[in-house]
């Protein structure tokens, strides 16, 4: 498992929370993987998180990310780093892409963001933090 | 097609006591009304390790941030996840899959509506003429006349396997046998990701199944998604 200590980002990019992201999922799959009637999904999921992982970073990996962005995706990673239970693990293999892509999608994701994040520009009417992030999850075709 | 009582057994008095937990209600009653990002965070509270609320505000600062939105319930979904969290090993687990299980209730009775809330039942068995009855009941079931369906709850994509698969399709074809329409499903209380990667997986048929993922819930409602 990672090591859970300090809880910043060495790398307060998104580059930088993808890193660490994927880092967490490779020791989640680890951990996982010894459950053996579920080696095939494990590694299936994992495969399945570190794309969403990349997707969520989007391209622009160089591209800085809010202080509280990068502390919620350490904390994150540090959650991951406690887990010893192999179940617990796959469960988190599912749900900790997900959790990440939430928190990238409130970062900026153009430089014209992550300036006017920085203060540069005053934010408009209406631009609170934590509400202008796309939706991940949207709405499913399964039902 | 007929519907019919479990029979009880030791375990499921048991499990009975947990779905009458006040928590699993609550829970439940909150995660109904909650945003995917909130239902999300539910699930992290409620598959982690920590029991400290500091630590999932900082994972989560837009929910459960001082400008996140509708805060107050995400506030109240947090602390009902932590009491779920904090309980052990396999009492979370079984407070996990009766919250699943009352979260489907609300959302489809509010779709069906109070006229027909009597049909909304729990624990029930699907019978056919001339077939073997199932061992094990449908977590939840309509049953009106025209309009039935069975569901399956289930916490994690894990729960998806051959025989829940099986289980379900034979109940729909055996209704359609009789020509009666049965609506039949998979309500996962997990990401759509996971769900595609582990039915993938399965060869049991699933064409005639639906599944309702983390962030289609409010399609048991007759909502779009939020």
């Amino acid at each position: 498992m990672p090591d859970p200590s300090p809880l910043t980002l060495s790398d307060a990019t998104r580059g930088g929370a993808l890193a660490a992201a994927l880092a967490a999922v490779d020791a989640l799959a680890e951990l996982g993987e010894t459950v053996e009637d579920e080696w095939t999904y494990v590694t299936a999921l994992a495969e399945a998180g570190r794309a969403r992982l990349r997707a969520a970073a989007g391209p622009d990996t160089a591209l800085p990310i809010p202080g509280e962005s990068g502390l919620a995706v350490a904390t994150a990673c540090a959650e991951v780093a406690r887990i010893t239970d192999p179940h617990r693990a796959i469960d988190w293999l599912s749900t900790f892409p997900a959790v990440v892509e939430l928190v990238l999608a409130d970062a900026p994701t153009t430089a014209d963001d992550a300036s006017r994040a920085a203060g540069d520009t005053p934010r408009t009417a209406g631009d609170a933090p934590g509400t202008a992030g796309r939706a991940p999850g949207a709405p499913g075709r399964e039902a | 097609m007929r519907f019919q009582d479990a029979a009880k057994d030791a375990r499921t008095v048991v499990y009975a006591g947990i779905q009458a937990d006040p928590l699993v209600a609550r829970l439940a009653a909150l995660a109904a009304g909650a945003s995917y990002p909130q239902r999300l965070m539910a699930r992290a509270v409620m598959n982690g390790e920590s029991t400290d609320p500091a630590t999932w505000r900082t994972i989560f600062p837009s929910i459960l941030g001082p400008h996140a939105p509708d805060r107050e319930r995400a506030e109240a979904l947090l602390a009902a996840s932590l009491e779920v969290a904090e309980r052990g090993e396999q009492a979370r687990s079984q407070y996990r899959g009766a919250f699943v299980e009352e979260l489907t209730e609300i959302l489809v009775r509010r779709r069906v509506g109070a006229a027909a809330g009597p049909a909304v039942r729990r624990e029930r068995r699907v019978l056919f003429d001339g077939v073997a009855a199932e061992i094990h009941p449908y977590d939840l079931t309509v049953e009106v006349p025209g309009r039935a369906e069975a569901w399956d709850c289930k916490w994690g994509a894990r729960g998806i396997n051959a025989d829940v698969l099986n289980q379900l399709d034979d109940a729909r074809r055996h209704a359609a046998d009789e020509e009666t329409p049965l609506r039949v499903g998979l309500v996962v209380y997990d990401v759509r990701v996971s769900c595609a990667v582990r039915l993938a997986g399965q060869t049991a048929p699933r064409q005639g199944t639906v599944v309702v993922t983390l962030e289609a819930l409010d399609a048991l409602a007759g909502r779009k998604p939020a």
